[in-house]
Order: structure tokens, then sequence, then C-alpha cells
């Protein structure tokens, strides 16, 4: 388990402000968040590359605050991969063991072992100059893996890949960390990316971690406007809940049902645009969902899903799948009902975030 | 028609711009031609292995000794110094860059009186006595060479250092290298390229050195008689065969180092 205790540091335009964070053996936690959060100070002050101002850092129990990088077998990718060009592959992968003295037979089963789970046997006596962005990702992901690190540290690791790239590499990483049994650190501003790997995801903005927790909290339940946005939900209403009847008002005259408890009066209302289905104006209600009436303003084809704009009383941007959309037989300008679930509706405190 | 305008502003830009590149490469052709056409085989055989033999290789061995003893000791300073320069943020940042660029900078003359000057204080004076003699001596050329081709070794070589991504150390740190076995394993190897294109341009400027070492050494004939001080005695003199091919000798040694250097894809500053 790693623990970051309180963790302060100053570097430059980048900082963390007391950053607390437990990772569990084993784990893949993703840590998101816009550029300038300060993801990468966070990585590099765990890797042992800068010591912290302020607070501490526990690996398996043991304070490795002050040790250097070498001492604290945490294994540290950054975004640009660094592989050594003087060296082939091979002798990437090859350089922690033999800098650790293992013999040859073992150094060659290790290599030959993590080569032919990323596949990538056939480049191992090549120079990385010669290797394309994907291979040199696994190459360096094999190097940091050859030494068996208590934890592993990804800075970006897919960002500068292609669409198809990435969804392989993606692949790779879910399986050989799971595989392997390695504690992962994992840092990106692509949520999507998180979805794909996180067993949790930590939110950071401004040197702080915001929201911590499963995927699913952190995409349904965010904690606050910011954290609502960051994780693409577009519909954030203002307004103000009702606890005796469970209901929330938002706009002129819509009262929608919820799901859960308000934090008070005053409410932030977040609904995920692919929470919401829409039906036809005259379709019957069986009660069981909020409906609210609105006309179709625009409709945009994102590949996956189409985005739907509504107006009306409120004005809600809703996500379908392009069959969906097409089996509804709508056009811009036609009245809709928006049927949005109670559990769908999500309050927040509306000052916070 | 206002197309043709613009295409008109156009290439009257690039002509000015081209011509520019031309004057300055026209300019250096015309030099060098110049010299050749001056030269003509016998009077370059007569200083290789006619009369001007002995004084002729004697300048190009006293020149390939000193120089080369010059660079090892400017690269042995030099590495180190460049790699701390390139890493660390000194307190006087400003200040220690200056005085380390000084020598560059300054006219080499004043590198040699201030060499004699300091000969000439106490501990100077103490050296020369106790530990082994400097002025107007053949050592005395490798001091006078070293003043300026130590700073201008550090410069090359911290160029050589910068190249290499800090984040090299910070990954190879994390695979469990200490920072000497970084530094060697990683680093050096990182760099190489560089740093030997700047050893290789710190010997050609060690070897083009004239003024300290006529002030510090004096322009002794068959005694402190490198490649530069060569020329000019004998300009001094009036053989002018001699010193042409003497010049000869020194471009194209010059061109070599920096063929070499580019090759090598050195980079930094060439004063």
């Amino acid at each position: 388990m790693i623990e970051v205790l309180g963790a302060h540091k100053e570097l430059g335009e980048f900082s963390l402000r007391g950053v607390d964070l437990k990772v569990e053996d084993g784990e893949y936690l993703v840590v998101l968040g816009p550029t300038g959060a300060g993801k990468t100070v966070l990585l590099e002050c765990i890797a042992g590359i800068h010591y912290l101002d302020k607070g501490s850092v526990f690996l398996h129990g043991r304070d490795v605050t002050n040790l250097p990088p070498e001492q604290r077998n945490i294994a540290y990718v950054p975004q640009d991969y660094v592989l050594f060009s003087h060296m082939s592959l091979r002798r990437n992968i090859e350089f922690p063991l033999r800098l650790r003295k293992r013999p040859q037979e073992e150094i060659n089963a290790i290599v030959e072992r993590l080569a032919r789970t990323l596949r990538i046997e056939r480049l191992l006596e090549r120079r990385p100059r010669t290797l394309s962005g994907g291979e040199q990702q696994r190459g360096a992901l094999a190097r940091a893996l050859a030494s068996s690190p208590a934890l592993l540290l990804l800075d970006e690791p897919l960002s500068a890949l292609d669409e198809g790239t990435r969804v392989d590499l993606t692949e790779w990483l879910a399986r050989i960390t799971d595989e392997l049994g390695t504690t992962v650190i994992h840092v990106c501003h692509n949520y999507d990316e998180a979805l794909d790997l996180a067993d949790r995801i930590a939110v950071m903005r401004d040197g702080r971690i915001l929201q911590v927790g499963p995927p699913t909290d952190v995409l349904r339940r965010p904690q606050g406007e910011f954290l609502a946005r960051f994780m693409g939900t577009q519909n954030l209403l203002p307004g103000r809940a009702d606890e005796a009847s469970g209901t929330v008002r938002v706009g002129e005259n819509t009262v929608l049902r919820t799901g859960a408890e308000a934090p008070g009066p005053s409410v932030l209302v977040a609904i995920r645009p692919e929470s919401i289905a829409l039906c036809a104006a005259d379709a019957p209600d069986d009660g069981s969902a909020n409906r609210v009436r609105a006309t179709l303003a625009t409709v945009r084809d994102r590949g996956r899903h189409m985005l739907l704009a509504l107006e009306g009383d409120i004005a809600l941007t809703v996500s379908l799948t392009p069959q969906a959309f097409h089996a509804l037989a709508v056009s811009v300008g036609d009245e809709v009902w928006a049927v949005i679930p109670p559990e769908a509706v999500h309050m927040m405190a509306s000052d916070g975030d | 028609m206002r197309a043709s305008v613009r295409q008109a502003w156009t290439s009257l830009f690039r002509y000015v711009v081209v011509s520019g590149l031309l004057l300055l490469v026209g300019g250096i052709v015309a030099i060098f031609i110049a010299i050749a056409l001056r030269l003509d085989i016998p009077t370059l055989s007569e200083a290789l292995v006619g009369r001007g033999r002995a004084e002729t290789w004697f300048s190009i061995k006293l020149t390939a000794v000193t120089t080369t003893t010059t660079t090892v000791i400017a690269v042995l300073i030099g590495i180190p110094a460049g790699y701390a320069l390139s890493r660390y943020r000194f307190p006087f940042h400003t200040l220690l860059d200056t005085i380390i660029d000084l020598p560059i900078v300054l006219p080499p003359l004043v590198a040699g009186i201030a060499l004699l000057v300091f000969f000439g204080t106490t501990a100077g004076v103490w050296i020369e006595e106790n530990i082994i003699p400097f002025v107007y001596t053949q050592q005395g050329i490798i001091l006078a060479q070293l003043v300026p081709a130590g700073s201008f070794a550090v410069r090359t070589l911290k160029a050589a250092f910068d190249s290499v991504h800090p984040r090299m150390e910070h990954v190879a740190r994390s695979l469990g290298c200490n920072e000497r076995q970084a530094f060697f394993r990683v680093v050096l190897p990182q760099a190489r390229n560089g740093l030997v294109a700047g050893a290789v341009m710190t010997w050609a400027r060690a070897a083009g050195e004239f003024g300290p070492i006529l002030m510090f050494c004096g322009a002794t004939k068959m005694k402190t008689e490198t490649l530069p001080i060569a020329v000019f005695l004998n300009m001094s003199v009036g053989d002018i065969g001699m010193a042409l091919s003497l010049t000869v000798i020194l471009v194209i040694l010059a061109a070599s180092a920096l063929l070499i250097f580019k090759a090598l894809g050195g980079r930094g500053y060439l004063w």
C-alpha cells in the first residue's frame, strides 16, 4: 500500500497543496485533472525526483519521504517514455536488472516473459529511435516492470499515441498490470482513458484532490460543479430542493423527483446527458420517471453518439445512441418528452466546488 | 496587378536576404582562393620537405603536443564544470557565467598579460621556483592556451549536457541508479557525440591561439614556435612563402575540426 499524507510542494508554476492519497496493493488508480493541476509533480514527488516541502510518503508502511529515487523501488514512466537511445531495447529492459546484478539467466527469462506479454520480442535488438510511439511505450513499460517495482507511475502513457494504438495499449496496460498484480498510479486528463482502466479515480485541480472514488461515483455523483463539468456532465441547473416531497424545482415550473437526499435547500442539479431518454410527444406516461416537455433545437452527430440540445422551461443536453435517435423518428423543431429517472437527478451543494 | 506587386516585393525580399548570404560566403571563399593562388607547390614543398622543413615540423609537433595536452586538461575540467553548470542553479549564476565567458571574449593579449602579471606575484614566483617554471617556456604554452580553451571547453561541454534531458536521469534513478551511476551509465553516453564535438573545437581553438602565447611565452624560434607563432615570425622576416604554407596547414586543421564538429551534431557557441 502506498500512502501520501498532506503533501505540499512548490515547483515553479506547479504545486501540491495538501494531497492525501491512499492506493491499495494491486490497485489501479487514475489521477485525473486538467493541465497544470499538479499531476506530474505529484508523480515526481512520489518517485522521489523532488522531495516534498511538507508531508510524507509511505510505501508498505515504510517512510520513504526522504529516500532518493533509487531506494524506493518505484518505477516511473514519463510522458515521453525516455528509452535510452544509446542502447538496444533489450539493453533498456535489462538495465534495472543489471544494476541489481541479477544472474544473466534470470535476466534473460524476465526479459523474454515481458517481451512476450507485450509483443515486443522482435524489436528487442532494435534501437529505440527506430520504434514507433506505441512500441516505445511498450518498451518503456517492460523496462519499468522488469525490476518488479512496488509501484508503477505512469504519466499520460496514452496521450501521445494515435487512436488505434491507444486502444491496443489500454488493453496491454490493463492486462499486464492485472497479470503481475502491479500497483499503478496513472495520470491523465482524459476521463475516457480513466474509465477504461481505473479501479478508482482521483480528480485533481490546483494541487488538490477534489474527489476520490470508484469510476461510477466520480462520474455520476460528482461533489461539485467543476467535478461535474470535468467528467462531462453538461446539464447543471440551479434548483431549490423540497425535502418533504423529495423533489427539486429547476427552472420556472419544472419539478423533478430525486433519488437521494438534498445537501441543503439551495442546490445545483447535475444530470448526465446519457441518463436522459427521449420519447415522442404523444407517448403515454407510466409515471416511473420525470417527464419534461421540450423542443428539439439541434442535433450533432458525434459518431458513437448523437448530442441533442433541447429547449423549453429548462435547457437540456441529451446523448443518445444513433439507433435510439433514429428509432425515435423526430427532427429539429419537434416537441418531445425528456425522460429523466429520479436516480439520475444528482444534487450538489450549490456553493460547493 | 495587385498579386504581381506582392510577388515583386516577395522576390525583392528574398533577393536581399540571399545576397547577404552570398556576400558573406563569397568573401570568405575569395580570401582562401587568394591564399591558394599566391601559394604554389614548390613553395609548399620547400616548407614541408625542403629548406624550411626543420622549422615547419618543429612547429607542427609543438602545436600537436601542446594543444592535445591543453585539450585533455580542458576536457577533464570541462566535463564536471559543464555538467554542474547544466544541472544546478547557483547563487550569482549570471556572475559565474560572466566569469567563465570572460577569457573567451577578452582580447587574447589580455590573457597573456594577466598570466605574466600573476607569475610576477609572490604566489606566482613561488610556483615558478618550486614547482615548474611557466614564463617563456614550452609548458607555458599549455597554460596560455588553457586560459581561453578551458572556458571554451566548459561552454561546449555544457551544451552537450544541456541536450540530455534531466528526465533521462530521473528515469535512470527510478530504475535503481544512484547519482553517479546515472551520470556514467546514461548521461555520459547520451552526451557522447556532443562531448567529442566540444573537445574537437576546443582543440582547434587551442591550436589557433596566438596572443597569450606571444605575451606569456614569447615568440622564440624553435622554442615556443607553435604554428601561429611560426606564421608571425616568418611574416616578420619577410619569408612570405613559408608563412603562407604554415597558414594553409592551419586552415586545413580548422576546416577538419569544424567538419568533425558538424558531423557529430555539435552545437553551442563557437567564438
